[in-house]
């Protein structure tokens, strides 16, 4: 009698265990993790007229967003010389959707300090963040005679068969934290791409996989600052980081503190297990995002057909 | 606490001052093999106290009065073994005790017949201890291949991280909180297929014993777990042997006699995982990994043995990005385990029993990318010096002291265009230990320790870590234990996905790890063969070292002569931390007879706080689990049935056995991000790209998981040799555990939607192969 039961009593356990391990768990993320923050985008160059600082908010995930809902035009954002004490209110232009400085006695100049207060309303929260650079000192200048530019062969060897990749020599600037060049194809589209690259994924492919164009055109390489005694540095462009033929916009930045910890962070908070990880901003109160400084040097390549 | 240990020296001293009577000692061996029988029991009708044979097959029942005694050893899969002795006074009766197996051919798992009861079994188990034999690994279903560090993840208090991962996370503890010993050698990236399979190769296991915390003072250098694992001496009898083909290894264990005075045993395995990929996959690496064991067992004579053993295992893996591309770049990395043991046992006298090891730990890994110009090569290496000495005293107290010198080297060096990685770090450790086994009445048994240990880095470390533990017998069927002790680590592992992970050690920048355990435990007979264990436990841990998400203000120690900057230290590259952990584990468990297994309930919490993450707040590890459920059935199917029907077991000339492992977690906590935003990386390239902010570190959680894993084997046997084919599956049920969350999002025109997508862990996987036995 006992043993029909256990029989019965262990097939249906077993059957709801089996039936307990089948399926798919959903996930949705909601509103409740959602705290407002003012998302500052801005550098300073000197030389440049402070004309790009993007005042932004930022939105649940999980939601379609408006994008012209997006710039805080109405933040009151303000821009001062730490060592003069005179501040600087900035205006917000429509037509760029940033925030820019009209006057002309505002100039950025190499090793002075600037700090950045931007307050404003969202989603009915007053909310207000400030951040603090300080510019990297002069001296950042591309050398033009020892570095590898200007028209190359796609995988260009030289007459003993080396293989030449463009180059990029430079004189470092004091107090930067990093040196970044950044790579943009100037003419990118399916009629330019390299489908020789030994990446070896054709456009397509990786157009389907849910990469963008843009991922391919735009890219950037990075370096600690090399010997303070040893004033010239390099970064060598690996060819398998060229997607297109034509023309390219090679920049070099030297860059400050803020921008060296945004830069290596924003889009890096995703550890390999999958698991979210806080990015390193240098933003007091309410704010995310870069209020950075850099002093900059271009020069152009142009990759050629084999 | 060095004051409360100094007079419980002096009591058992007093104690062993006492007169000293005849005593019967010797090795308990397998009568068909020859094989040391580890665990055995060894006790006298009307005489209260007994014995167990150590790691090595010894025994000693000391102080016993002059007379006639009816002795009994019994080890579950053999026949008792009966012998009536005459002791004289002071007589020291060497008795070698050869146990013959139950059946013809030895199925521990359906054997039941034991006399010695579940409830004395467990009392005289440390506490928070789990042996586990070899056979219970082979029945149980496995992923594609049978690995020991994955069936301890089905005990409680014992988890993983992902499927993916062969890690081990012991009682909130991080995975390099274990110590793992392989006939006493340490071993320190006991991974292979990046952390998918473990090292240990179970065909050539003899013992496994897995102690969750509370250990005793003979172990120490981690904060949570050790495991000891011995390898097979040798059959000394007759050669034997195992092969067996998978999809993705073929592997083989032979065992032979070398003459009258010792045994050998050697065994191989060869995987061909890249090759099975490629049959489903395109783009796969070229990848393989093999590990090879010998061990040779040397009987001397009665009172001196000798064993020396040497494992090697290297994984290697070659993959170029775009294979036949000009300039595509490609990776090249092999990594892997040599180690090697030599121990002399040597019995001084009847009642002190000896072991001496030196033994040797090498961990080497290379790495390159071509294209980029980088390389890395990364070594441990660990020449140690130990001994273990174990003195009954008397009746009522057995000591254990002993000694370990370790030389420890770890090499970093990595080279790219952007820098130079270049650590290299010798230390020293020493430690010295005493302990106590004082069973003042046939109730009660009493464990003090105490472990000094001193690590010589640029800073000397010394520390004293007293250990304690009691039993009590409440009844018949209960037993009752408790257990405290503080527990030191010299030594961090700096965990990197995909390449193997780095150990450094405390300086003068990192203090050593503490940890302090609290346990408690209760054990219950429910019937003989069917136990049932509760244990409840608290430990807090001190510098708890994370590697930092980013090394970006790490700052160069100098330059060398091309002007790249070079990082020799290790200063700044750790968060520390400080932590908790607390659970309460329930495990009922029927380890022997034709339906064994075991069912586990853990509830339990662990939180760390973090220099530098979670603006210092208390989060929860990704490890912590909060409720698992844990349920391991073995059958053998022909005997269940005979056993329904009323008949004895026997060896059929086939049988079938089903496995069947079920494991329910609570959801793994999860950072989430709290919202999007636009961000431009390089001011000049017009192009933004939608980023994540996350939410407070790990305050979310992922759905539960669930999986079942079933195995079924037919064993055929004939006159000299046996097949059984296998057929494993795992996550039958198929079922989709998320691993983590992918977000993605479209944008039109004026417009983002947002989408949230699952990355999950493994699907339904099943595997078929075939064990061959002669």
């Amino acid at each position: 009698m006992i043993k029909p039961k256990i029989k019965r009593i262990s097939g249906v356990l077993g059957f709801l265990l089996l039936f307990s391990s089948c399926g798919t768990p959903t996930i949705s993320v909601d509103e409740s993790t959602y705290e407002p923050k003012i998302v500052i985008n801005g550098f300073l160059i000197p030389g440049n007229p402070v004309s790009k600082i993007k005042i932004d908010r930022n939105f649940p995930l999980g939601q379609s967003i408006d994008k012209n809902e997006i710039p805080l035009n109405d933040a009151q954002v303000r821009i001062t010389d730490v060592a003069a004490d005179t501040a600087f209110t900035l205006s917000y232009n429509p037509d760029s959707a940033w925030f820019e400085y009209s006057g002309t006695d505002l100039n950025i100049k190499y090793g002075k300090t600037y700090r950045l207060d931007v307050s404003a309303t969202l989603d009915g929260r007053p909310l207000q963040a400030a951040s603090v650079t300080t510019v990297p000192d002069e001296g950042l200048k591309i050398d033009r005679l020892a570095s590898v530019f200007g028209d190359l062969t796609y995988r260009q060897t030289s007459g003993e068969g080396n293989l030449i990749s463009p180059l990029i020599v430079y004189e470092q600037s004091g107090n930067s934290a990093f040196y970044l060049l950044s790579i943009s194809a100037l003419d990118a589209g399916f009629s330019t791409f390299i489908y020789e690259n030994p990446m070896g994924q054709k456009l397509e492919k990786m157009l389907d996989r849910g990469r963008k164009i843009e991922d391919l055109q735009y890219s950037g390489k990075w370096k600690r600052p090399d010997n303070e005694n040893n004033s010239y540095s390099f970064i060598e462009v690996n060819w398998f980081r060229i997607w297109f033929y034509g023309p390219y916009r090679l920049v070099l930045y030297a860059g400050d503190q803020n921008y060296y910890h945004y830069y290596n962070t924003s889009n890096n908070v995703m550890g390999m297990d999958g698991n979210l990880h806080e990015p390193i901003f240098d933003i007091e109160g309410d704010g995310i995002g870069v209020f950075g400084s850099a002093v900059t040097d271009t020069v152009y390549l142009n990759v050629l057909r084999p | 606490m060095k004051q409360l240990f100094s007079c419980l020296l002096f009591s058992l001293l007093l104690s062993f001052m006492s007169t000293q009577a005849a005593s019967v000692s010797g090795f308990v061996f397998d009568d068909s093999d020859g094989e040391s029988l580890t665990g055995a029991n060894i006790y006298f009708e009307k005489v209260p106290f007994g014995a167990v044979t150590n790691n090595a097959g010894y025994y000693v029942v000391s102080d016993l009065p002059a007379g006639k005694y009816l002795l009994h050893c019994n080890y579950v899969g053999y026949r008792d073994y009966v012998k009536e002795i005459e002791l004289r006074d002071n007589q020291n009766l060497k008795l070698m005790i050869q146990l013959k197996p139950a059946l013809m051919e030895t199925e521990a798992v359906v054997v039941s017949a034991d006399s010695v009861r579940t409830a004395v079994k467990l009392f005289r188990k440390a506490i928070s201890r789990i042996d586990i034999s070899p056979s219970e690994i082979k029945t149980m279903p496995s992923v594609a291949e049978t690995d020991l560090l994955r069936m301890l993840q089905s005990l409680p208090g014992i988890l993983p991280i992902s499927d993916f991962s062969s890690k081990i996370y012991v009682r909130g503890g991080t995975s390099d909180q274990n110590l793992y010993l392989i006939d006493g050698a340490d071993v320190y990236n006991p991974e292979h297929a990046f952390g998918l399979f473990s090292t240990f190769n179970t065909d050539a296991v003899k013992d496994i014993k897995i102690s969750k915390g509370g250990f005793p003072a003979e172990y120490g250098g981690r904060l949570s777990s050790v495991l000891d694992v011995t390898n097979l001496d040798g059959n000394r009898k007759s050669f034997e042997g195992t092969a067996e083909v998978s999809m993705l290894s073929a592997k083989t264990t032979v065992q032979m006699p070398i003459g009258h005075f010792g045994s050998v045993s050697a065994s191989y395995r060869r995987t061909y995982i890249g090759e099975t990929a490629k049959l489903f996959y395109d783009d796969i690496p070229n990848y393989y990994f093999y590990d090879g064991h010998i061990k040779a067992f040397f009987d001397i004579n009665a009172d001196n043995k000798l064993s020396l053993s040497f494992f090697k295992g290297d994984d290697f893996l070659d993959y170029t990005f775009a294979s036949g591309a000009e300039g595509a770049p490609s990776i090249h990395y092999d990594w892997g385990n040599t180690t090697a043991s030599l121990r002399w046992t040597h019995i001084f006298a009847p009642n002190l029993f000896s072991n001496f090891w030196v033994t040797s730990s090498q961990f080497d890994s290379k790495f390159s990318v071509t294209e980029v110009d980088h390389s890395e090569t990364n070594d441990l290496s660990d020449l140690s010096f130990k001994g273990q000495l174990e003195y009954a005293l008397s009746k009522s107290v057995d000591a254990k002291f002993g000694f370990e010198q370790k030389n420890l080297k770890t090499s970093l060096q990595q080279d790219n265009p952007g820098g130079v990685v270049d650590v290299n770090r010798k230390r020293q450790y020493f430690t010295g230990y005493l302990a106590f086994s004082w069973k003042p009445t046939g109730d009660w048994m009493i464990e003090p320790g105490l472990r000094y240990n001193a690590f010589v880095s640029d800073k000397t470390f010394q520390d004293w870590a007293p250990r304690f533990s009691a039993k009590y017998r409440l009844t018949e069927n209960i037993n009752l234990k408790a257990s405290t002790g503080i527990f030191y680590q010299y030594l961090q592992k700096i965990p990197r996905p995909f390449i193997a992970d780095i150990w450094t050690t405390s300086d003068k920048y990192h203090d050593r790890s503490k940890a302090v355990h609290y346990i408690l435990g209760f054990q219950y007979e429910v019937a003989q063969n069917l136990s049932f264990e509760l244990e409840t436990y608290y430990k807090t841990y001190q510098n708890l070292y994370s590697l930092k998400n980013y090394f970006l203000d790490f700052k160069p120690s100098g330059y060398d002569e091309t002007g790249r900057p070079v990082f020799t230290e290790t200063k700044g590259l750790f968060n520390r931390g400080d932590g908790y952990s607390t659970g309460i584990e329930l495990l009922l468990r029927k380890r022997y007879g034709s339906v064994n297994g075991w069912l586990a309930y853990t509830l339990a919490r662990t939180e760390y706080t973090t220099e530098g993450i979670n603006q210092e707040n208390p989060y929860a590890p990704r490890h912590d689990r909060t409720h698992v459920v844990n349920a391991v059935i073995n059958v053998d199917i022909n005997n269940a049935i005979r056993e329904w029907q009323g008949k004895t077991p026997s060896t059929a000339k086939s049988n079938w056995k089903l496995g069947m492992n079920f494991i329910y977690t609570s959801g793994q906590p999860i950072t989430l991000p709290s919202s999007t935003y636009y961000g431009a990386g390089i001011p000049d390239q017009d192009y933004e790209h939608l980023l994540l902010y996350p939410t407070a570190i790990n305050r979310y959680r992922l759905p539960d998981y669930i999986r079942m894993d079933l195995s079924l084997t037919w064993k055929r046997r004939y006159k000299h040799w046996s097949m059984a084919p296998y057929l494993q599956v795992f996550n039958i049920g198929n079922r989709a555990n998320v691993w983590f969350i992918q977000y993605d999002s479209e944008e039109t025109e004026n417009q983002i939607t947002q989408k949230v997508e699952t990355i999950n862990m493994f699907p339904i996987l099943p595997t078929i192969g075939i064990r061959f036995e002669f």
